[in-house]
């Protein structure tokens, strides 16, 4: 207890500028720590907004494919938010006024999976309707391409099994029932939307996959699936997006090892400031030692004395952080109208919506990691002063 | 059993260059610090008065001999135990008074208590009594630099007290003073000690501080010499 309150007054001691020193660098903890968790949580919320899309979108939660099962088997384990039979294939589509043509991914599914599913929260229909079996829904910047308005007929050029030839191109003629929007760009300008039905009755149903969406547990969603048919290839999303995914993950780690090089700096001072305080403090270190403190209980207060500066400074640094955190629309709201002011244009701040947001564990390893690394250097910092006689020290510090 | 023996302390300090002989500072010197009694070493500046005072509280290492604080030696004790042994049986007084200067008064004569890990109240109630007792319970929430050299020392003295040690070791503890604060010291530091039944081991160059206690030795030539011995 002596030790931690000797600590404690040491890390602000009045005596030669300690005080200062050790508010400064708790400071820099703090703002280094706002900083790490501001962008963390930044980051963190466009990524989630941009894997939601990819989830919702492009490759559901899960993608199984079965012989034996069937969506309605998938819809009643617990866990799955909803199930449905999909199918996709390439096409050419030519819209024969314009004559502008454009190859294209053909998604089929039941019509409705759009509705009651959370694609419906990634895809906005533009104009026209999206119940008619027998159309197609395009995306708006298609139908830019194509230079067609809903109503209008087109001409799809499939690839199905032929009786001769493994493949044969299939023209029919499609109705335009609707456009669509999405956030993902190129999911929209590749992807077209038709009845699963209708897409059966043209190339059959060899290639027909089961979509899920799940609310639960995916873990345990996926072990279900396979425990209702051992030989379903079940791909979750992480691993259909696996390129993605491992790019958006190595963008994080780069930014910590770069924000790390912040508080090696910081980590620096401190073991500066520590060394310093030790010499400032030698003879007192001496002193305590004559009266009956070991050698490693000195050290140790001046080990703690930077733990203390640390510790304080990371507590500072995670309450702001969290408010500018729960705050962030507000501070780019408030930073876009200062910027305004002075340039007379709008940022880009505000344009982009997303939910900052960032996990109690990965505040946790950060905090850590800072605590370890100024540890370590504060107790570089303490190294070999101590190893003098209490005698030599007393008699020849300068303080 | 003695509070202190030394037996045959040799203390040689290896040369500053190479090429140079050692210097011998000690040569063979027994001395037992008698439990009660006060000792004072005399000799001139640079006889090694204050480096016999830090062997015989185990703040150095003699090059040979043995160094006994009650009864054990202290080459045989790792840094911890060593630590312990001078907490309990050791009370150190030094010409600068090397008080914690972010501590009070109190907290600095509570400090060898507290290292120890008495009880917190303990430790206040016998720091007070013991600043009271000097004189300073109107300054004990003051820190260090806001007292005067003469209260520093008498802090200083209160803290060697607190643990009620076998021994006091006091090295020039008058020496930074002026002549009225020392006097003052010098009887206060003699007056505790012998209410307290401490025995003191006094390092001193004041001739009538020194013989002002019941055994004085002359350090000179590597030797202790006899000039006062009570009966």
């Amino acid at each position: 207890m002596f030790g931690l309150r000797t600590s404690f007054r040491y890390a602000f001691s009045r005596t030669r500028g300690q005080r200062v020193t050790s508010i400064m660098i708790l400071i820099g903890i703090a703002v280094g720590l706002i900083a790490l968790l501001v962008i963390s949580a930044v980051m963190n919320g466009l990524q989630n907004a941009q894997l939601d899309q990819l989830r919702n979108l492009e490759s559901f939660d899960l993608i199984v494919t079965s012989d034996r099962l069937e969506s309605s088997d998938i819809n009643y384990i617990a866990g799955v938010d909803i199930a449905f039979n999909f199918m996709e294939t390439n096409a050419l589509v030519v819209d024969k006024t314009s004559g502008n043509s454009q190859s294209t991914r053909i998604r089929a599914f039941d019509i409705d999976a759009i509705q009651d599913s959370r694609m419906s929260e990634s895809i906005s229909l533009l104009s026209g309707y999206s119940d008619k079996p027998e159309g197609l829904l395009i995306s708006y910047t298609t139908r830019k391409n194509l230079g067609i308005a809903v109503g209008d007929d087109i001409q799809v050029t499939f690839l199905k099994p032929g009786k001769t030839a493994t493949i044969v191109p299939y023209n029919t003629k499609m109705h335009v029932t609707g456009f669509f929007s999405s956030r993902l760009t190129e999911f929209s300008t590749s992807t077209m939307f038709m009845d699963y039905d209708k897409l059966i009755s043209i190339i059959g149903d060899s290639d027909s996959r089961i979509a899920v969406y799940v609310s639960g547990n995916q873990k345990n969603v996926v072990k279900q699936i396979l425990a209702l048919d051992p030989d379903a290839v079940v791909i979750t999303w992480q691993e259909y997006n696996k390129a993605l995914y491992s790019a958006l993950m190595l963008e994080k780690t780069l930014m910590y090892v770069f924000l790390a090089f912040m508080f090696l700096i910081i980590c620096v001072n401190m073991k500066n400031s520590t060394r310093r305080l030790l010499v400032n403090k030698q003879k007192e270190g001496a002193m305590l030692r004559a009266v009956g403190m070991s050698r490693r209980s000195v050290n140790r207060i001046f080990l703690t004395q930077g733990m203390i500066v640390c510790l304080l400074g990371e507590v500072l640094g995670v309450i702001v952080g969290k408010i500018v955190i729960a705050n962030l629309q507000n501070v780019l709201a408030f930073v876009d109208n200062v910027v305004y002011l002075v340039t007379k244009s709008r940022t880009v701040l505000t344009q982009v919506p997303f939910n900052a947001s960032i996990g109690n564990i990965e505040i946790l390893l950060v905090c850590l990691f800072i605590f370890a690394l100024s540890t370590f250097f504060t107790s570089v910092g303490c190294r070999r002063i101590y190893k003098s006689e209490i005698m030599e020290v007393i008699l020849n510090a300068s303080y | 059993m003695h509070p202190i023996e030394l037996l045959s302390i040799t203390k040689r300090f290896k040369a500053a260059e190479k090429g140079e002989e050692e210097i011998t500072i000690l040569k063979d010197i027994d001395l037992n610090v008698v439990s009660g009694q006060s000792t004072a070493i005399i000799g001139k500046s640079g006889s090694g008065k204050s480096t016999l005072l830090h062997i015989a509280g185990g703040l150095d290492s003699p090059s040979s001999g043995k160094v006994l604080c009650n009864g054990t030696d202290f080459a045989t004790l790792d840094d911890r135990k060593r630590s312990m042994l001078r907490n309990k049986h050791i009370g150190f007084i030094f010409q600068a008074n090397l008080l914690l200067e972010d501590f009070t008064a109190l907290e600095n004569v509570m400090a060898p208590a507290m290292i120890s890990g008495q009880k917190e109240k303990d430790c206040r109630d016998r720091a007070i009594q013991l600043l009271e007792r000097l004189g300073l319970a109107e300054r004990m929430n003051h820190i260090p630099g806001k007292l005067s050299g003469g209260e520093k020392q008498r802090v200083a003295i209160c803290r060697a007290l607190m643990n009620r040690p076998d021994v006091i070791l006091a090295d020039e503890p008058t020496g930074a003073l002026d002549e009225e604060n020392a006097s003052d010291v010098e009887n206060i530091l003699l007056d505790l000690v012998r209410e307290e039944g401490r025995s003191l081991l006094l390092v001193t160059h004041n001739q009538d501080f020194a013989f002002k206690c019941d055994n004085v030795y002359m350090l000179k030539n590597h030797s202790l010499n006899p000039e006062k011995t009570k009966k």
